[in-house]
């Protein structure tokens, strides 16, 4: 089963269900609230397949704030359990629909070492006219600092890619409380870890940081056995918490904008690097990207294009938008 | 080198094998051509349904968010040409303030809206394809296969149409039937070569070149049966829930027979097809493995077409009757 015939039959389970509760109460508020989240829901059904995965991860999104919302208005007024059982059944559903959308595009790892790099006349071919130049070929900070802060300065979203980036502004919003929580134990920004969980986890609260396995139990694949305290099922910030310090990133102390550009295309892999091709980790829906990634068998295919917003972007409109603040 | 088959004495065979040793595989063509029949069969009434289904959820995409929007909701999101209507009077009798490109697809009362387009195009092009390669194979004129051999162009320059229209909501469907045009596409060669081709040698080099267009076509066109049904439920559902409370009962009570009764229908769509595949693997193995003809297979094939054929007829009466 696709993951449209998932969101759309868990949309359907909410529309009948808000549609049986519309038949039965009598709070006016609560009617016109799920007269206008009925429409809500029946727009996104019928648009569920006009788009491709990531366009339906925005309808499933809208569809998860318009089944809240009849949550919210339901919770005031009384004989609501079967229903709010049902819708929380569906909610859960899309939500986990969602992360599998949200993280089907996942960037596969660049790997450092892969095969002969492009001739630079093929490399300046596949990049825009906006773009700069060609990426460095370095890999170490030192020698990458400036080019992250100039190329930071002047990148900007492509038009036609602005509501992908809402998506990305909206989840990382709603997480936000969650992602401050990890802060707070760990001294790394909210900002990152929230970044970091959509490119990785498809912002999926459900499963653990560390690799996207269930919190139900500790982790199966690697590393396995996290986290080695408590008893499953694991809250996600508690097990975030843990992944954050497995990988030392709680040691760290330099988290300007231009050491954050480095760790996010460090932890993907510097391979785009020595093709002569912007990352799209970073730079993926912007004027400076256009097209080429490494695919899941590890291999270049230069024709294939990010479906993600890169991390960059997300960063950028974060400060643009006074979010947050980078050094 | 073509071995050289006969069957001595069997009238029948030779009866269906034609012209003999230098012929296409007319008998497996036959075959497919019976197969394609009861495909077109099962196919029309649910492409006429699911053209109406389509129109309605097409039409819904557009005006639900705009009443949503109007009622305090999210506002309605361009559409891909960076259009915006809103919606116009009172939530339950307005209209849309634009009409936007995007719209007309589902609007008109011409043209089928674009994911039933493309399923019936597709169709199309299997059947005149195989009448015209029946034809030539009998060595029919080129005037009698000429028809069909319009029609399969008709259907694969329809295509383009399809394509350049806004994909609708086919419900999970855009994948398998945006995939759709570009296989039916592999079929234009074909469409050039018939032309050309008057005589049964040639037909026999055409069916050989085009095995994997008709099979992924017929591929693409069974993959579609989950969208047409995602379709069918959805537009049931929107009905029942836009739908008075007084007259929802009643709708809701119909809804499984409704539904279950399209699962059926679609199920036996799904199943022809299949055999159909069956069919162009048989004229494909006839080419390329003379001696394997079977008539008995073959006569089995076409009889067990003929049962299905009534088989189909009675679901849809059945369907139709609403026992």
């Amino acid at each position: 089963m696709s993951l449209n015939q998932a969101a759309i039959q868990d949309a359907i389970l909410a529309l009948q269900q808000i549609t049986r509760r519309e038949d039965a109460t009598t709070d006016p508020a609560e009617i016109a609230v799920i007269f206008r989240e009925k429409h809500v829901l029946i727009g996104a059904i019928s648009s569920l397949a006009t788009a491709d995965l990531l366009g339906a991860a925005q309808t499933v999104n809208a569809l998860i704030d318009s089944i809240e919302a009849c949550i919210a208005a339901a919770q005031r007024g009384p004989f609501h359990g079967g229903f709010l059982a049902g819708l929380s059944s569906a909610l859960d559903g899309l939500n986990r629909t969602l992360s599998h959308m949200q993280g089907s595009e996942a960037l596969p790892r660049a790997p450092d070492a892969s095969g002969a790099a492009l001739s630079t006349a093929k490399a300046k071919a596949m990049q825009p006219t906006a773009a700069p130049g060609l990426p460095s070929k370095k890999t170490d900070f030192a020698s990458l600092k400036a080019e992250y802060s100039a190329w930071f300065a002047i990148c900007e979203v492509r038009p036609e890619k602005k509501d992908n980036l809402e998506f990305y502004m909206t989840k990382i919003a709603k997480g936000r409380a969650s992602y401050e929580k990890v802060a707070t134990a760990t001294n790394v920004p909210w900002f990152f870890i929230a970044i970091t969980h959509g490119m990785e986890g498809g912002f999926n609260f459900t499963t653990h940081l560390h690799n996207g396995d269930s919190l139900s139990s500790r982790t199966v694949n690697v590393p396995a056995g996290r986290p080695p305290f408590g008893t499953p099922p694991f809250a996600w910030h508690d097990s975030a918490i843990d992944a954050i310090r497995f990988d030392g990133l709680h040691e760290e102390t330099d988290w300007s904008m231009p050491r954050m550009l480095f760790r996010f295309e460090k932890f993907n892999g510097m391979g785009y690097r020595k093709l002569g091709v912007p990352t799209p980790y970073l730079w993926s829906h912007s004027q400076l990207y256009s097209k080429g990634k490494f695919t899941s068998d590890g291999n270049f295919n230069s024709e294939a294009v990010s479906k993600q917003t890169g991390a960059a972007i997300q960063l950028k409109e974060l400060v643009n938008r006074g979010i947050v603040l980078v050094t | 080198m073509r071995f050289c088959f006969v069957i001595r004495g069997v009238v029948l065979a030779a009866a269906l094998l034609g012209t003999g040793c230098a012929s296409a595989p007319r008998s497996e063509l036959m075959r497919m051509q019976a197969q394609m029949s009861n495909v077109r069969a099962a196919a029309d009434p649910l492409f006429d349904d699911l053209a109406l289904a389509e129109r309605r959820v097409g039409l819904h995409s557009a005006t639900s968010p705009a009443i949503a929007a109007s009622l305090g909701g999210p506002p309605a999101a361009p559409t891909a040409s960076g259009c915006v209507a809103h919606w116009m009077g009172e939530p339950a009798s307005g209209f849309l303030g634009a009409l936007c490109p995007e719209h007309i697809a589902y609007e008109n009362s011409i043209a089928d809206p674009p994911g039933t387009a493309s399923l019936r195009r597709g169709l199309a092009a299997l059947i005149d394809a195989t009448a015209a390669l029946l034809a030539l194979a009998e060595n029919r004129n080129l005037a009698e296969a000429e028809a069909q051999i319009q029609g399969l162009a008709g259907a694969l320059s329809g295509f383009t149409q399809v394509a350049a229209a806004p994909f609708g909501p086919t419900s999970g469907a855009a994948a398998v039937l945006t995939l759709l045009g570009p296989v039916a596409q592999q079929l234009q060669p074909l469409a050039n070569e018939l032309v050309r081709a008057n005589n049964a040698v040639r037909v026999r080099e055409l069916i050989l070149q085009n095995e994997d267009n008709f099979n992924r076509l017929i591929v693409q066109l069974r993959r579609a049966d989950d969208a047409m049904f995602q379709i069918f439920l959805s537009d049931s559902e929107i009905r029942i829930a836009l739908a008075s409370r007084a007259d929802r009962a009643a709708l809701r009570a119909g809804q499984p027979r409704l539904i279950n009764g399209y699962r059926l229908l679609l199920s036996n769509y799904a199943v022809l097809l299949e055999r159909a595949e069956e069919a162009w693997k048989a004229v494909v193995r006839a080419e390329k493995e003379p001696a394997s003809f079977n008539l008995i297979a073959t006569r089995a094939a076409v009889d067990e077409a003929r049962v299905a054929a009534e088989a189909i007829r009675r679901a849809q009466a059945a369907f139709r009757a609403g026992s």
